[in-house]
């Protein structure tokens, strides 16, 4: 059985009568990073809200299985234990959002200590010392935070989210606007956090990012469609993946021929390529002779591995489009 | 359509663009791309007119940047995922707004707005926009930028916090603007992204380090995806940067 910190069972929610959750049962192992991938409005945001105590579910229940001390059980059907968990949000829980809410015109230092106080941690400036080096914002206890680069913001606000010591930490979209090399750094800072028994829940638009997780939960519209490692997952891909280079003329264009001709299957643009999915290895040649035939004879359509990016869209297609 | 001839741009003793040079073809998807910090806003911000050159010139539709700095503003348009909307208006209100900063005729306004009424469906053309979802927003923000028919577009991470779905339309609606004629520039620190554009310039320490397809740029660096070649190009020019230093 999977060591979990955080069992999330049949959780429902929903926002005047637009259903936001919709029986959502998950599990956050410990000492793990676990990525919440999903189309916007799939209701990864709620789900992380109710997980920090932020909003209540309108039925299901939480449960914490923190390191020290005891369970934290939280029934929403009753809204039993809701106190509880909003103590142990407080003490043990980190949470960055895609807006890094730092204070711009308050110094680094200055917003570490904000954070650290509203969350009582305790011996401020050994941790802050060991934040300084583990991030490397080495240097800039005293410049005005709405004077970093996006890079350096990022990383403040994931030492805020830290200050004091938590054990499970939530990242709402945490990359969004940061250059490749800053993301990379970003990234290696979050396994070592991991390495030390931190359990990471992270969510992203971005499948290169979540390749980077331990596990992965795709939600849409409301629901989990699937769960697991990202090479359990992309070992369930449901079919063939052809791709067809766009030679001459506008994508966008081959991407709608190609569309017509088989309206059931996923059609999409990869780069200035078009590829769609076949259900077996048995429909490839029928659908090369459809694609010569039809749309013309130069095409050369190669079979491709498919990535997490192709799964997410397979996926969303199979679950209705967006 | 865009043509950069040694464009300098100085902060005190601080130089962000470093003497490039470059040009963008009519209906040409252009991605420029850099870490931040690199240069890249100073030198869009310099090509729509909001910032002087400190040496060399920028030519917009053949207009110059030094010498006709309001003409150019007429010829460009600008998105960016940071600021496009007024979120307290509604679509409606927005395109008119922004139909009215431009000077566009009342016929082409109205169309806009039929066309957005249609895209959006009646409800959400009648909410603020700041509620409208993120891929929604990014649609009418594009929308509203090229209500004046502007030969070149700017995009200044456009797709920024949009799932893949939403990418791709985005990418569809980019390539029925480009396929019209209007030139795109468009920034992304996402290198699937890049991948889309038909070339690439990469940017570090102000200098342009990298300009091509993408497909050559991966051949150069001996890279499966860009996003190796991406860093390989700038942890190359890091270290030739740190190797002068140690000169002086």
């Amino acid at each position: 059985m999977m060591d979990a910190l955080v069992t999330a069972r049949n959780v429902a929610k929903s926002y005047c009568q637009q259903t936001a959750l919709d029986d959502i049962s998950v599990e956050v192992p410990r000492a793990h990073i676990t990525g919440l991938i999903g189309p916007d409005g799939a209701g990864k945001s709620s789900f992380m809200k109710i997980i920090l105590g932020l909003t209540g579910a309108d039925g299901g229940s939480l449960e914490f299985l923190p390191r020290e001390g005891p369970a934290v059980s939280v029934c929403f059907d009753t809204a039993g234990g809701r106190t509880d968990q909003r103590a142990y949000v407080r003490r043990h829980v980190g949470y960055m959002s895609e807006v890094f809410s730092l204070y711009s015109d308050l110094s680094v230092e200055e917003n570490l200590l904000f954070s650290f106080r509203i969350h009582k941690g305790s011996d401020y400036r050994s941790r802050a010392e060991w934040l300084y080096a583990f991030n490397r914002l080495e240097g800039f206890a005293n410049t005005r935070a709405g004077a970093l680069s996006g890079g350096m913001k990022q990383k403040l606000a994931l030492s805020c989210a830290l200050m004091h010591d938590p054990e499970l930490l939530v990242l709402d979209e945490p990359t969004t606007g940061v250059d490749p090399l800053s993301r990379r750094e970003f990234w290696s800072i979050l396994k070592e956090l991991k390495n030390m028994g931190v359990t990471i829940m992270v969510s992203t638009p971005y499948m290169e990012e979540a390749l980077g997780c331990d596990r992965i939960v795709l939600m849409h519209k409301a629901r989990v469609l699937e769960s697991g490692t990202p090479f359990d997952l992309l070992d369930r891909f449901p079919g063939l993946l052809l791709e067809i280079p766009v030679r001459e003329g506008a994508p966008q264009l081959l991407r709608r021929a190609v569309s017509d001709l088989f309206p059931h299957f996923p059609v999409y643009l990869s780069g200035r390529n078009v590829r769609v999915m076949l259900p077996g290895d048995g429909e490839r040649e029928r659908a090369c002779s459809t694609l010569s035939k039809n749309i013309s004879q130069s095409l050369k359509p190669v079979t491709v591995l498919p990535g997490l990016e192709d799964l997410f869209l397979v996926r969303v297609h199979e679950g209705g489009g967006q | 359509m865009i043509r950069i001839e040694h464009l300098v741009r100085k902060f005190g003793s601080f130089t962000a663009v470093d003497d490039i040079s470059f040009s963008v073809g009519k209906g040409e998807v252009f991605g420029f791309l850099g870490a931040n910090g690199a240069g890249k806003t100073t030198t869009i911000r310099m090509m729509c007119g909001l910032l002087r050159p400190t040496a060399g010139d920028i030519f917009i539709d053949g207009l110059s940047v030094k010498s006709d700095p309001e003409k150019v503003k007429r010829h460009i348009g600008y998105m960016s995922q940071k600021f496009s909307l007024y979120a307290d208006l509604t679509p409606e209100m927005n395109i008119g707004f922004f139909g009215a900063v431009y000077g566009v005729s009342r016929k082409k306004i109205a169309e806009s707005k039929e066309q957005a009424r249609r895209d959006l469906g009646a409800f959400a053309f009648s909410r603020p926009s700041g509620e409208l979802p993120l891929g929604y927003k990014q649609r009418l923000g594009l929308s509203c930028a090229l209500l004046h028919s502007p030969p070149v577009i700017f995009l200044d991470e456009p797709t920024s916090g949009v799932d893949p779905g939403g990418r791709r339309e985005f990418w569809e609606e980019i390539y029925n603007i480009s396929s019209k004629g209007t030139t795109v520039l468009i920034t992304t620190h996402f290198m699937d992204e890049a991948e889309y554009c038909d070339r690439i310039g990469i940017m570090s320490f102000g200098r342009l380090i990298c300009l091509d397809a993408p497909s050559v740029i991966k051949r150069e660096y001996g890279a499966d995806t860009l996003q190796q070649s991406f860093i390989r190009a700038i942890e190359k020019d890091m270290a030739k940067a740190g190797a002068a230093e140690v000169k002086e």
